[in-house]
C-alpha cells in the first residue's frame, strides 16, 4: 500500500493591486469612468463613504442584497405563522401545541397573528440585510482587510487596477491615473 | 449670504419650462363629466335623495382628501428641504387650490342634505337617545357648517400662502419664499394635525353617531394621503406623455412610486389596527361598525378594499424596475384611487342606508349599491377638479424657475 504523500502547502503567491489614490469625489468618479471606458480591469474603488453614480461608473451590476432582504423577510413571516399556528392550534396524537381559549377567540385566529407576523418579517428582514451586508462586503468578524490603502476610511479615495486582469497597459494605466490627478500611485500588496 | 444666493440661482441650468395650457380635449371631457354628472346628480336627488346626498358627501370628501393630501405633500418636502420633488412641485400646489370649492362642495352637499345624512341632525331622534343628548354640545347643525368653513377655511388658507410663496419665487428668485415656505409648512402640519381628526370625526364619523374610534383621524389622513400621492403620480405621467416636464427623470418616478408604496402600507397599518382593537375588545358599542360592513355582500366590498388599497400595490410595487415603469406606476396609482373612493364609499353608505331604511321609510336600501347613481357625484367633482386643477396649472410656470433646489432636483438620481 503506498504511502499517503505528505500534503506540501503551495507558497501562495501574494497578488498586487497596482492603486492610484486621490483627494475629492469628482476625480474618482472621473478616473472610474475613464479607466472603464480604456477597458482597464478595475478591481475595486474604495471611498470613505458612499459616492452617488460610483457604481454606474464601474460598471457593477445591481445589488443582489434586495434578494436578500426579500428572503429574510419572508423567513420572517414563516417564522412567526409557524410559531404562532403551531403553538396554539396544531394538535395531533403525536404532537401538539398547547391551544389556549382567549376571550373565546377561535384557535387559530389570523387576525391576532398579524402584529407578530409584521415584526418578526420586518426583524429578520432587517438583521438578515445587515448580516448579507456585512458578508458582501468582506466584513464578517475573522475576516482581514485585503487591501490595505492609507487614508481611504478618513478623506481619501482610491481605485486598484488588477495587473493579472484581461488588456492590463501598466503604461496606459499610469497615464490615466496620473492624469486625473493622483496624489499617490503604487502597487499594493493583499494581505494573505 | 443673500446676496450671493441670489446670484447663484439656476435659471441658466433648465431651459423656462414651456407654459401649460388645458388642451381642449381635456376641457371637453371633463365639461362633459361635469355635465353628465350634475344630470345624475339630479336625476338621483328626486328618486332616491337620500342616495344622492350620501354619494355626494363621498364625491366631495373625496376630492377634498385628495387636495389635503397633495398639499401635505408640497409641506413635507418644504418642512424636510427635499430637493428632489421641487420639479414636480407645481402639480401638488395646483391641486392645493381645490380646497376652496371642496369648501363650497362639501358645505352644500353637508348643509343641504344633513337631514339624509346625519343621524344627530334631528332634534326628535336626539331628544329619545340619551347618548345623542351627550353629543349634542358638539353636534348641532350650524356649529358642524361651522366648524367645516372654519378648517376648509384653514386648510385653503395655508394652500394658497405656499403656492403664493413658491410662484412669487419665480419672478425674484429670493431665498426669503423658501425659508417662509419651510415656516409656513411646519405651522400647517401642526394645524393640520390636530383639525383633521376634528375634520374626519365631523364628516364621516358621525355618520355613526354612536361608534367612536381615537385613530379615525390618522385612519383618514392615511388614505387622503396616498390619495394625493397617487393623483400626483397621474398627473405628472399625463403632464409627462403630453411633452410637459421633461426634467421629470425616472429617479422622480421611482420616488413617487416609494411614497405610494409606503403610504399605502401605513394605510394598511392603520386599517389593521382599529380592526385589530375593536375585535379583541368585541365590546358590543364598537363591534357595531364592522359587522355592519361585514353583513350579506357588504363582505365582499369589506375585503376588496384591503386588497386594493394595500396587497395589490404592495406586492406590485416591491420590485424595483415596477416602481420607475411608468405604466404599471399609473395602474397603481388608478387602483389606489378606486380603492380610495371604495374606503370612503365604506365609511359613508353603510350607516346613510340603513338610517334610510330606519327613519326614510326607504324599504329598497339594503345592501351595497354599485350604479350610476354613484357614478354621478364623483363624475361631476372629477370634471370639476380637472378644470380647477388645470386652470391654475396653468397661471403659473410648470416647474419652480428659480427655487435654490432646483438643480439638486433637476440632478436627481435613484
Amino acid at each position: 500500500m503506498a504511502k499517503k504523500a505528505p500534503k506540501i502547502q503551495e507558497p501562495k503567491e501574494i497578488k498586487q493591486y497596482l492603486v492610484g489614490v486621490y483627494g475629492t469625489e469628482e476625480q474618482i468618479l472621473a478616473v472610474t469612468a475613464a479607466v472603464v471606458q480604456a477597458g482597464l480591469p478595475v478591481h475595486d474603488t474604495f471611498t470613505p463613504y458612499a459616492v452617488h453614480g460610483l457604481d454606474t461608473a464601474q460598471g457593477l451590476p445591481r445589488s443582489k442584497l434586495t434578494y436578500v432582504t426579500g428572503i429574510g423577510g419572508l423567513l420572517g413571516l414563516l417564522t412567526a405563522l409557524t410559531l404562532q399556528i403551531y403553538t396554539q392550534s396544531i394538535e395531533t396524537p403525536f404532537w401538539s401545541g398547547w391551544p389556549l381559549n382567549v376571550g373565546g377567540k377561535p384557535f387559530m385566529p389570523l387576525t391576532a397573528f398579524v402584529p407578530v407576523s409584521f415584526e418578526l418579517t420586518v426583524l429578520f428582514g432587517g438583521l438578515i440585510t445587515v448580516g448579507g451586508l456585512l458578508s458582501f462586503c468582506g466584513l464578517l468578524p475573522g475576516r482581514k482587510p485585503r487591501l490595505h490603502i492609507e487614508g481611504v476610511t478618513n478623506d481619501r479615495f482610491a481605485i486598484a487596477l488588477d495587473p493579472t486582469g484581461l488588456h492590463f497597459d501598466e503604461a496606459q494605466a499610469k497615464t490615466l491615473l496620473s492624469e486625473h490627478g493622483a496624489l499617490e500611485i503604487a502597487y499594493v500588496e493583499e494581505n494573505a | 449670504m443673500s446676496a450671493n444666493s441670489k446670484t447663484a440661482t439656476p435659471h441658466a441650468e433648465t431651459p423656462p419650462a414651456a407654459p401649460y395650457r388645458t388642451p381642449a380635449r381635456l376641457r371637453n371631457v371633463a365639461l362633459g363629466l361635469v355635465i353628465v354628472g350634475a344630470g345624475l346628480f339630479a336625476w338621483t336627488l328626486s328618486s332616491q335623495p337620500w342616495r344622492a346626498w350620501a354619494n355626494g358627501l363621498i364625491a366631495s370628501y373625496l376630492f377634498v382628501s385628495i387636495a389635503i393630501g397633495a398639499t401635505v405633500l408640497v409641506a413635507l418636502t418644504h418642512v424636510a428641504k427635499a430637493g428632489w420633488a421641487v420639479v414636480l412641485r407645481r402639480i401638488p400646489e395646483a391641486m392645493g387650490s381645490w380646497l376652496p370649492f371642496g369648501l363650497i362642495a362639501l358645505l352644500a352637499v353637508t348643509g343641504l342634505g344633513m337631514h339624509e345624512l346625519y343621524e344627530w341632525s334631528h332634534p326628535d331622534i336626539v331628544a329619545q337617545d340619551e347618548l345623542l343628548q351627550h353629543k349634542a354640545v358638539l353636534m348641532t347643525p350650524n356649529f358642524f357648517l361651522v366648524r367645516l368653513v372654519v378648517i376648509l377655511g384653514l386648510w385653503s388658507l395655508f394652500a394658497w400662502v405656499l403656492r403664493r410663496n413658491s410662484v412669487a419665487q419665480d419672478k425674484d428668485g429670493d431665498d426669503r419664499h423658501t425659508r417662509a415656505n419651510v415656516a409656513w409648512s411646519a405651522i400647517f402640519l401642526i394645524v393640520f394635525g390636530l383639525t383633521v381628526t376634528v375634520a374626519s370625526l365631523d364628516w364621516l364619523m358621525s355618520l355613526e353617531p354612536h361608534w367612536f374610534s381615537t385613530i379615525f383621524g390618522v385612519y383618514q389622513f392615511a388614505g387622503a394621503f396616498v390619495a394625493g400621492c397617487a393623483t400626483v403620480t397621474l398627473a405628472v405621467l399625463g403632464l409627462r406623455r403630453a411633452g410637459y416636464l421633461p426634467q421629470v427623470t425616472t429617479g422622480h418616478l421611482h420616488d413617487l412610486g416609494k411614497l405610494m408604496f409606503a403610504f399605502s402600507t401605513f394605510w394598511a397599518y392603520i386599517w389593521i389596527s382599529q380592526f385589530l382593537l375593536i375585535w379583541y375588545a368585541n365590546m358590543p358599542e364598537e363591534t357595531g361598525y364592522f359587522l355592519m360592513r361585514r353583513e350579506g355582500a357588504w363582505l365582499a366590498l369589506f375585503a376588496s378594499n384591503v386588497v386594493l388599497n394595500w396587497l395589490i400595490p404592495f406586492l406590485t410595487l416591491i420590485p424595483r424596475p415596477n416602481k420607475r415603469s411608468p405604466k404599471i406606476l399609473a395602474i397603481v396609482a388608478s387602483l389606489l384611487l378606486v380603492g380610495h373612493w371604495l374606503d370612503v364609499y365604506l365609511q359613508v353608505m353603510p350607516p346613510v342606508s340603513h338610517f334610510a331604511v330606519e327613519h326614510g321609510g326607504d324599504v329598497h336600501a339594503h345592501g351595497p349599491f354599485l350604479g350610476l347613481q354613484e357614478l354621478g357625484p364623483v363624475a361631476l367633482m372629477a370634471g370639476l377638479f380637472l378644470l380647477v386643477v388645470s386652470w391654475r396649472l396653468g397661471r403659473a410656470a410648470l416647474v419652480p424657475q428659480r427655487d435654490p433646489y432646483l438643480v439638486e432636483s433637476v440632478h436627481h438620481q435613484q
